[in-house]
């Protein structure tokens, strides 16, 4: 029966199409060891970790029962008394079911009386039913031992059952007759929750271990290519997922720590990653129907509010894939046409100009301009580091003072530097990550070509989305560069003592990681020790690190309105940083951020308490900046 | 030299910028020379009785048809400029304008300049300043005769009305022209001012492609109920849909004059400026220094428009009796 | 039916624009080119017509990126596509080309040629009409809305303040589009990509036809500011002086809040 209740799902598997996750076996393992046998992942929610851990563990425990009431009838004979089945494997039985009894009453206490807002949206019917079974499960086993213990049983290795056992003496049931009772309670408890089990999210119980197992190693900065087979470039259908997006589906748990780090959610916006899971879970389960996948059983309002900042697929316990579903669905929306009206903008500016902003190409220097000392073309002379500066870096009047600031840090620590001059092209980080995928192509063949022609070591980015494209994006096109934010590069150029910093007797500032900066590319610690090395004490906000709390520009949301939306999640972030108090410094590695940070500042009226600073604009060097180059040198000015 | 200024009209009046055409040739005629207004169109027997600054009225009169299809409108002017011979004919830049000029000048061969804004004579010929590239540009342009000429509707002063003596006017019949158009007519939709009139509105506050997106310009409404004033919008508001058609000022949309026009992020296309630039007050914000708007506004401001606007509502709402 | 649909490349005049030395036109060197955004809407209007009666469309494009914009066009069902030649860095003149799309409509045995109403570089007249003339086919300029209408067309035409005129007409015919019936749609990277194996044809510019035209002898940039008074950048500054300005001008909030 519980076959026939799971033929659905494994009808959808076994004809979806293949996705290769069948590599490196030993560190899957290792993965699903940590994720399962340390609960790591859980753990970061200590109520919610502990109590199932305990439940987890009871459960296993209590197995050892369930064989044994299934094998002594199914086998006359049987029984585990030989390897301690009354002895110490009954005192385990006997602890741990009260354990799980207290497992089950700290999960009743989460769900009925503190009832985070992460489970809104789950299925409360389907948690009730799971513990009552569970509860009956349980109790019918300590009162079947009870009985036992009643009618003559040794109750030495069974405490619990022993107490049990004088209770029921003292009310004068008939032993026999509530041992079968008992006895058949539990058996049918059981059989119970095998079949509730496929219809239930309680599947996780068997497919958390493979979800996790087949989890995604490629860099978590890769974006999922479009399939070679694959007709169009996005998904309608929830056919043309992959097997383990459809696994992914079947395997959440509706735990809600998704929906509780969402900064689309928080802002009110349509997405809540748990929902839109479950939603295509709900119609997988329900076959094939009129409603189409996208803009259907996923409307394209949700689909559009994601950041991409990967929150929810950091704090998913069983790994399940939210983004490249986004992706894939976002692709078919592009492939429609159905966009919309600042967006469109967006990527017509960047079709044509290779930029969002709609500025001619010729300008993407002009920053250097107003700088002291020319800046080389690395198109005509070798350089050390190849700068690509990026968009809003490039463009935006402002943050060109921090790229700017940048600039002569560089000269200050005398690094050999250029750029690409009008060769640079947005990197389609974003523009790949709204469902643009031929035209981050053309965008990313276009910079790939650029770079070629270019003799250089390294390349440093000022945005972190450029740093995600170039480092993990572009392998796709057999492009291998060795790629590093500016804020690894300065922290590097100070720790090998090329740049001197002027003391400065700094003020408290907190950090805000940028999501493709941390949470996509794990540079956590260079910012940190550059705010450090500035003079300036680091108060990091409750999010931070890979917690941190998205900005809401990511994923082509900057480019989108704001319409239906709450709370911009900058506010909140701002909100955040202000409940540190005392704080004079709100510090950003990303260009995008000094962007929604200042407007969100300006948005609440909180400039007099809190000023945006990018990191580059902490550091002061000891000397001045070089105001000329390396004799010998050609240099091209705009 | 003899010119033609070509007039329009809708139903029984008489549109403002035909008698700025008459003001255009009259401003180059000297001695001797002679200035025909032409229409076509219902309302003939208004321009007969407003014209007189021409020196005759040829009319076209187009009895039961409210508007003229401009197909019909260039078969009359053709057949006028064949008898008459004209050096110059002056078509005002507007929806009829826009397929009669060129038509014109196509089929006599005669040279064309559009969006023009002076004139004056050179030589045999004209010199004559026309806009481009949105108003960013002015061309200086030089021209024989005979020519045609599409005039900038605000570029003259209107010609002061007057009647055209009585044997001054020769009138016909335009129903035939009309009736053997290739392009017939089936509806007029005139827009329906119950709800909101700009042409009458005291105060406007008027939205451009700056205020960014449609959320936004509740923000803009917000500010136009404590000033009292109607909201308007450039031709891209509306066409995005934030704004209805009603409320669009400019060439396409309505011409306004009212007290007090805030322009907010509006950048002054030409037709934008056709439709406000009358305007007692008018106050423009934009971030682009080099916007036309600034051109006709009398107090400009290049400050973040949605900062003003929160500044402006605090202070208006603080102290609504200064 | 057969449409023809002209794209005229222009200068990107939404930044700042310098002049050539010689003074008789704009400095094209630092300048981006796009669609003509009225001709962005004459494609569309093709487009929605073959979607509505099956029509074949060929595009013609004039000017730098003429290329680009005919993969674009083909991405979005252009059946045709032809590169017109024109001087390398000249202004595109709408009476020099009429001739020449006219031509190319009689070649193509178009019986509709849809076009922007304007151009920013049209001061010799415009495209519809020219074309219309010289073929003595109607015309109607500023559309905002186009049917088939059994053998021919019914077309929304608008004429300021609001009145829109509807007409209908036989084919052959000539359009001149302010707004399509529907936003130009978007076209994505991959059906760009995928356009760009469409061959695009060439043809040269004939003769204008013209012997006489008007010549441009000198640019300029009109005087900046006007003669209003500059009120700065800080808003908060502005928003004390506007104000008094309101004020100094009958025009305080409560004298309307009571009207």
């Amino acid at each position: 029966m519980t076959g026939w209740r799971a033929r659905h799902y494994v009808l959808a598997l076994a004809n979806a199409p293949k996705a290769a996750r069948f590599d490196q076996p030993m560190r899957r393992l290792e993965g699903v060891a940590t994720a399962i046998g340390l609960h790591r992942k859980m753990l970061r929610k200590p109520l919610a970790g502990v109590l199932h851990a305990i439940i987890f563990i009871s459960f296993f425990v209590l197995f050892t029962a369930t064989i044994e009431a299934f094998g002594s009838r199914l086998f006359p004979g049987f029984s585990l008394a030989p390897i301690g089945g009354e002895t110490w494997i009954a005192g385990l039985q006997d602890f741990f079911a009260v354990l799980m009894l207290i497992g089950v009453g700290l999960a009743l206490y989460q769900r009925y009386v503190l009832r985070p807002a992460r489970f809104k949206g789950s299925s409360g019917s389907d948690a009730a039913i799971i513990y009552v079974l569970i509860v009956l499960i349980v109790a019918s086993l300590l009162f079947e031992a009870a009985a036992r213990i009643l009618g003559g049983a040794d109750g030495s290795w069974r405490p619990v059952a022993s107490m049990l056992a004088g209770l029921l003496g003292r009310i004068g049931v008939p032993a026999q007759e509530t041992q079968e009772i008992c006895y058949w309670l539990h058996i049918g408890a059981i059989l119970a929750f095998l079949v509730y089990i496929p219809g239930s999210k309680h599947r996780h119980m068997f497919l958390a271990a493979p979800n996790i197992y087949f989890r995604n190693l490629e860099p978590r900065g890769t974006a999922p290519a479009v399939p070679r087979e694959r007709e169009n470039p996005g998904v309608d259908t929830l056919a043309q997922f992959d097997w383990k997006q459809q696994l992914d589906l079947l395997s959440c748990t509706e735990c809600g720590r998704c929906q509780a780090v969402c900064p689309a959610y928080a802002a009110g916006l349509p997405l809540s990653p748990k929902m839109l899971i479950t939603d295509m879970r709900d119609a997988l389960a329900a076959g094939p129907s009129a409603l189409p996948l996208v803009g259907g059983v996923i409307s394209e309002a949700t689909l559009w509010a994601c950041t991409t900042c990967r929150a929810c697929m950091e704090e998913c316990p069983v790994e399940i894939e939210h983004l490249p579903k986004i992706i894939d669905m976002r692709r078919h929306l592009i492939d429609e046409g159905h966009v919309s009206p600042g967006l469109q903008d967006a990527l017509s500016n960047l079709t044509r100009l290779g930029n969002s902003m709609g500025k001619p190409s010729k300008m993407r220097a002009r920053w250097t301009r107003e700088l002291g000392f020319p800046v080389k073309d690395a198109r005509s002379e070798p350089v050390d580091v190849l700068w690509f500066v990026g968009d809003y870096a490039s463009y935006d009047p402002r943050v060109q003072e921090i790229t700017r600031k940048v600039a002569e840090l560089l000269s200050a620590a005398g690094v050999d530097f250029g750029i690409l001059f009008d060769a640079e092209r947005n990197s389609g980080n974003d523009v790949r990550r709204a469902g643009e995928e031929g035209l981050f192509e053309t965008l990313a063949q276009s910079n790939i070509d650029a770079i070629a022609e270019c003799t250089f070591n390294r390349i440093m980015t000022t945005d972190p989305h450029s740093l995600n494209a170039l480092k993990n994006d572009y392998r796709h096109f057999g492009a291998a560069f060795e790629v590093l934010h500016y804020t690894a590069l300065l922290a590097e150029l100070i720790q090998a003592g090329k740049l001197d910093l002027a003391p400065v007797d700094g003020g408290k500032v907190t950090y805000h990681d940028p999501c493709y900066l941390g949470r996509y590319n794990g540079g956590f610690d260079a910012p940190r020790d550059l705010i450090r090395a500035a003079g300036y004490t680091l108060h990091d906000m409750p999010r931070c690190r890979e917690n941190s709390f998205c900005c809401g520009a990511g994923g082509g949301r900057i480019w989108q309105s704001d319409d239906g939306v709450a709370e911009r999640p900058s506010e909140n972030r701002i909100r955040e940083a202000l409940s540190l108090g005392d704080i004079d410094y709100f510090v950003v590695a990303c260009p995008k951020d000094k962007v929604m940070y200042t407007a969100a500042i300006d948005a609440l009226g909180v400039a007099d308490k809190l000023k945006v600073l990018d990191i580059a604009e902490l550091l002061v060097p000891q000397t001045p900046p070089r105001r000329d180059t390396a004799p010998g040198t050609s240099v091209s000015v705009i | 030299m003899k010119m033609i200024a070509c007039t329009e009209g809708r139903s029984d009046r008489i549109e403002a910028f035909s008698l700025e055409m008459i003001a255009a040739a009259r401003s180059i005629a000297t001695a001797g020379d002679e200035v025909i207004a032409f229409f076509a169109g219902q309302a003939a027997k208004a321009a007969a009785s407003s014209f007189g600054a021409a020196d005759r009225l040829i009319a076209a009169d187009a009895a039961g048809s409210d508007l003229i299809p401009a197909e019909a409108y260039a078969r009359l002017l053709r057949d006028t400029v064949a008898a008459e011979q004209p050096d110059l004919v002056l078509v005002p830049y507007s929806a009829n304008g826009l397929d009669v000029a060129a038509d014109i000048a196509a089929r006599t061969g005669w040279p064309l300049l559009s969006y023009v804004n002076e004139i004056k004579r050179e030589g045999e010929g004209l010199n004559v300043v026309a806009q481009m590239y949105g108003g960013k540009v002015l061309a200086e342009c030089v021209v024989t005769l005979p020519a045609v000429l599409m005039v900038n509707p605000g570029a003259f002063e209107e010609a002061v009305a007057s009647p055209v003596d009585a044997a001054r006017v020769q009138q016909f019949d335009a129903m035939p022209a009309i009736e053997s158009s290739r392009v017939k007519m089936v509806a007029i939709d005139v827009p329906d001012y119950a709800d909101v009139d700009l042409t009458t509105a005291e105060r406007i506050v008027c939205v451009g492609r700056g205020i960014g997106d449609e959320a936004s310009i509740d923000i803009a409404r917000d500010l136009a109920t404590i000033l009292g004033a109607e909201i308007a919008g450039s031709r891209p508001v509306v066409d995005n849909g934030w704004l209805p058609k009603l409320r669009q000022v400019g060439k396409s949309g309505q011409k306004v004059k009212p007290r007090l026009y805030l322009a907010l992020g509006v950048s002054g296309a030409p037709e934008h400026l056709e439709g406000m630039s009358h305007a007692d007050l008018i106050i423009a914000v934009n971030t682009d220094p080099k916007a036309p708007i600034f051109n006709v506004a009398h107090y400009g401001a290049t400050c973040d428009l949605f900062d003003l606007v929160a500044s402006l509502s605090d202070r208006l709402q603080a102290s609504p009796g200064r | 039916m057969n449409i023809l649909v002209v794209l005229r490349m222009i200068p990107d005049s939404a930044g700042e624009l310098q002049l050539a030395e010689d003074g008789r036109g704009i400095d094209r060197e630092w300048l981006d080119f796009q669609l003509n955004d009225f001709d962005d809407h004459a494609l569309e209007e093709a487009i929605l017509l073959k979607e509505a009666s099956g029509a074949t469309v060929t595009a013609v494009a004039l000017g730098e990126g003429a290329n680009r914009v005919l993969q674009m066009a083909a991405a979005r069902g252009a059946d045709e596509v032809i590169a017109l030649q024109t001087k390398d860095d000249a202004m595109i003149s709408s009476r020099t080309i009429a001739a020449t799309i006219a031509a190319t409509a009689r070649a193509k045995s178009a019986d509709l040629v849809l076009c922007g109403v304007q151009s920013t570089e049209d001061v010799f007249g415009q495209l519809a009409p020219y074309v219309g003339a010289l073929l003595d086919w109607p015309h109607v300029s500023g559309t905002n809305r186009v049917l088939p209408d059994g053998a021919g067309l019914r077309v929304t035409q608008e004429r300021g303040a609001g009145v829109a005129v509807t007409y209908e007409m036989a084919l052959p015919a000539v359009l001149g589009v302010q707004t399509a019936s529907k936003a130009p749609r978007y076209v994505s990277g991959s059906k760009l990509r995928e356009a760009s194996k469409t061959p695009i044809g060439r043809a040269t510019l004939e003769s204008s036809g013209f012997e006489r035209s008007a010549e441009i002898r000198e640019l300029r940039l009109p005087a900046q500011g006007g003669s209003g008074e500059d009120l700065g950048n800080d808003a908060e500054n502005v928003a004390d002086r506007l104000v008094t300005i309101l004020a100094v001008n009958g025009l305080t909030a409560n004298g309307l809040a009571r009207k």
